[in-house]
């Protein structure tokens, strides 16, 4: 397979699917879509595939942090490569490219903003398929691998490099530390050596993202719902009007909240439970989707994915049911991404 | 329990033990039937029978926004819950969307601000054993209606607190008493039976105060129910059953005081008009215990009674329909009626004595509804001995009023002249014997005796001008008058004699004629 290149004209599509794999979450997409294409600057970089690579390591990057300061506090460069060095120079590895940490959001674009900027080309896989909100929520993570050694750091030289811990440890020091970095930083994770890749990490999921994108594009504003939910390989839960958004930062953990839908069609009332991400779909009170799989909340009119953070009442929408990565279905890895890993007390919804 | 006698969620709500549950969720599928309790758990969701309440003991924090709530309300849907409850404290409410949930699923949530298990318990009792539940509101009923002697309105209260719905006294007519419970359009006060009467869903009972002869509604307790089941209306009809004994008591125990009094004030009344009460008399003492005062300028008034009545039952009625007036008075029982006077520092005015007239034919309108009257008024007198001649007075114009439907059956003693009133009192039960006796002789002779002496008497003892009027001879005038002094053994010469023989021709003649002379 030859290897391809993503340009310019590739960022609407990867914003696009990037944007519906963040089951809401993940992060917004606009602003990274905006400095990848100014990090571009009409250059490419090198998408490959698992064959295309036959050996060496591949560093996981991305971002960890409130997206809400992302945009106030931009990246101003160098931060991929302070913690990618402070990764190679621990493992003695050379890295051979990057793949992403989480392709669902803003990370499914970083990996390429960094890749411009090391000059590195970037392996069509990442940790999570998905947007997924906490790093002991990766593959990795989920089989048992060490994620560590990993670095955060930011552009002004602040770094932090954690070693020897487990990945729940791990996730609650960079959680902890990230305020005294301005509320994000850039992460790399421990090297993966691309024979693992297949097992470890979730391959292809770049080039879904694309894939997912460009079909989304392909939907004309304002295309039926039942359309575009079959042209994206998903189904309609409801197309109507947000009621009601309830959001309960109490909660421990991230901020819990729930979205009410009301069906334009029998009044059925389809209730969204969300934390970063949207996690569980109830439909006049009986569970019909939920995490692993992806939910989307879409602009009726622009089609525009709407984020659990925007989500307002009034809003004319679509709720979306598309399959999540199957990776996560498997039994020995479920647990980490069902309904209870978010606290809400049920079993994964299969697809009917 | 069957599933037609089952109450409805409406009905059980509606049942005052169980006020402390209240619909979350609107007005809506509360009329379903209810067929028991059933305990679940938050989360899990115990089964349950369709037409149950599933009652949720306790719930976690957050519980009415989680979405557990909407899966549970869905579960239950499934299975044919009549509602859910959840106990419910002040600062926690559905979200908007659960409780559209609710209404589209038609499942009713239920707020219980009680201990949830009392409440299921005292439903449980309500749903499955409704006597018991009637029998304990019997119980309080006895309690509170036997710790004392109670008047209606003291009856409709403390049954009022038992039950916790209003209730109130309606007059015989089904008029309120008090306006605590307005009778539903369906009740008939003229049937004396105790009536359930359901309209747009809110039962009224409604249970008569017999009187003493058991066939004669003297008064109604009712009870604004709301929303009630049948068995509970049954038990409140019970409880209204056991007011109307406490009621009957009452009355029976006035009207045990009421003749003690009456009899005191007859006694004291005989001295006064016999001239007893005078200022250092013996009774004066009395009186004036009983709140009557003889001093000053007093204006008397009678209202004597047309027809068969039962004087002391009204008299509280009559005392009101004063009060109602603004007349300010003492009032006596009678044989024919009440006598009553007003007493004043001064003389009273004309003014005065128009608005007592205008305010005693208010009275009269007032007391239309139970009987018909016929009032006297007397003048302004001074003190113990100008009272009784003004009550006299008040007794003469009351008697004249009798006949007088013109003047609104309502006579004033000014109004009358000396004569009217003097045939008036010869017209009384005492002298019209007397007169039909002291000219029964006259009635089996030939020639009309009588109508001769009366013309004679009118026409000033001319034998001339009676000829004329009668249109018989002179003669025969003469002839006549000679038969008469025999029969009657009298003297027409004398004047003693004349003066009662012509009172008793006008007696006896008006009596006679079947339209009375007018006046």
């Amino acid at each position: 397979m030859p290897i391809r290149y993503l340009g310019e004209q590739d960022v609407d599509h990867l914003e696009r699917g990037t944007a519906l794999l963040g089951s809401g979450g993940g992060g917004q997409t606009g602003l990274p879509a905006l400095l990848l294409r100014r990090g571009l600057a009409g250059r490419r970089v090198a998408l490959l595939d698992r064959e295309d690579l036959p050996g060496g390591h591949v560093v996981p990057i991305g971002l960890v942090g409130a997206v809400s300061v992302f945009t106030e506090r931009l990246p101003s460069g160098g931060e991929w490569t302070r913690v990618l060095t402070a990764i190679v120079e621990r493992t003695r590895v050379r890295c051979d490219g990057l793949i992403s940490v989480e392709a669902g959001g803003g990370n499914g674009i970083i990996v390429f903003v960094a890749a411009a900027e090391l000059g590195l080309p970037v392996l069509d896989a990442d940790l999570t398929g998905r947007g997924l909100p906490r790093l002991d929520q990766t593959s990795m993570a989920a089989l048992g691998e060490p994620l560590t050694p990993l670095a955060i750091g930011t552009a002004d030289g602040r770094l932090l490099v954690l070693d020897g811990l487990p990945p729940s440890a791990a996730e609650r020091i960079v959680r902890a530390a990230l305020s005294e970095f301005g509320g994000w930083a850039a992460i790399a994770l421990r090297p993966v050596p691309v024979t693992a890749l297949d097992r470890v990490a979730i391959p292809g999921s770049l080039t879904y993202a694309l894939r997912l994108g460009a079909r989304h594009a392909a939907c004309a504003r304002g295309a039926a719902p039942y359309e575009m939910a079959g042209s994206l390989g998903g189904r309609v839960l409801a197309t109507g009007r947000v009621l009601e958004v309830v959001r309960d930062h109490a909660t421990a953990g991230f901020g819990r909240g729930s979205v009410i839908i009301r069906a334009d069609r029998g009044g059925t009332l389809l209730r969204l439970e969300m934390e970063n991400e949207y996690l569980l779909a109830l439909s006049d009170g009986e569970p019909v989707a939920s995490t692993p799989d992806i939910l989307c909340v879409l602009d009726r009119v622009t089609g525009e994915p709407i984020f659990c953070d925007t989500v307002r009442a009034g809003a004319e929408v679509v709720a979306l049911h598309l399959p999540g990565p199957p990776f996560w279905w498997r039994p020995e890895v479920v647990a980490a991404v069902a309904p209870r890993a978010f606290g809400l007390d049920l079993d994964p919804v299969a697809r009917p | 329990m069957t599933p037609e006698a089952a109450p409805t969620l409406r009905e059980l709500l509606g049942h005052p033990p169980l006020a402390a549950a209240t619909s979350l969720t609107g007005d809506a599928d509360l009329d379903r039937p209810v067929t028991g309790i059933a305990l679940i758990d938050p989360s899990q969701a115990g089964s349950v029978e369709p037409g149950e309440i599933a009652l949720c003991a306790a719930i976690p924090p957050g519980y009415l926004a989680d979405w557990r709530l909407d899966a549970a309300m869905r579960r239950l849907r499934d299975q044919g819950a009549a509602a859910l409850a959840l106990p419910v404290t002040g600062g926690e409410t559905l979200l908007d969307g659960s409780r559209r949930l609710a209404r589209h699923l038609r499942l009713p949530i239920l707020g219980i601000t009680a201990p949830p298990l009392r409440w299921a318990g005292t439903a449980a009792a309500f749903l499955h054993a409704p006597a018991v539940d009637a029998a304990e509101h019997l119980r309080r009923a006895h309690r509170a209606l036997t710790r004392g002697l109670l008047g209606p309105q003291d009856v409709a209260r403390a049954l009022a607190r038992i039950l916790d719905r209003p209730v109130g006294v309606l007059g015989p007519g089904g008029d309120p008493m008090g306006g605590a419970v307005q009778p539903p359009p369906d009740f008939d006060p003229y049937a004396a039976v105790a009536q359930i009467l359901t309209e747009h869903g809110r039962t009224t009972v409604a249970v008569p105060v017999l009187d003493a002869s058991g066939r004669t509604v003297d008064l109604w307790l009712a009870a604004a129910l709301g929303h009630a089941a049948t068995a509970w209306a049954r038990g409140v009809r019970d409880v209204l059953q056991a007011g109307t004994l406490a009621v009957q008591r009452w009355q029976a125990t006035r009207r045990v005081e009421l003749e003690r009094d009456a009899r005191l004030r007859a006694s004291l009344f005989g001295d006064l008009l016999e001239g007893r009460l005078g200022a250092g008399h013996r009774f004066q003492q009395r009186a004036s215990e009983i709140g009557w005062r003889l001093d000053g300028w007093h204006v008397a008034f009678h209202l004597a009674v047309l027809g068969q009545v039962d004087l002391l039952r009204h008299t509280d009625a009559v005392a009101a329909a004063l009060a109602a007036e603004h007349i300010d008075a003492t009032l006596v029982e009678r044989g024919d009626g009440w006598s009553g006077w007003t007493t004043g520092r001064a003389e009273p005015g004309e003014d005065a004595n128009r608005d007592l007239l205008a305010a005693l034919r208010q009275v009269r309108r007032r007391l239309a509804g139970r009987f018909d009257c016929a009032v006297g008024v007397g003048r302004a007198h001074r003190d113990a001995s100008g009272l009784t001649r003004s009550l006299t007075e008040a007794w003469d114009a009351a008697r004249l009023a009798r006949g007088r439907p013109q003047t609104g059956r309502l006579v004033h003693i000014d109004r009358l002249g000396l004569a009217q009133l003097l045939a008036a009192w010869a017209g009384s039960e005492t002298f019209a014997p007397a007169a039909t006796r002291l000219l029964e002789p006259l009635e089996s002779q030939p020639g009309d005796l009588v109508a001769t002496l009366a013309a004679y008497l009118d026409a000033g003892g001319s034998a001339a001008e009676t000829a004329v009027v009668l249109g018989v001879h002179r003669n025969t005038v003469a002839a006549r008058l000679r038969r008469i002094e025999e029969l009657l053994t009298v003297d027409l010469a004398n004047p003693d004699d004349r003066l009662a023989l012509h009172l008793a021709c006008r007696v006896t003649l008006d009596r006679g004629s079947a339209s009375p002379r007018s006046w």
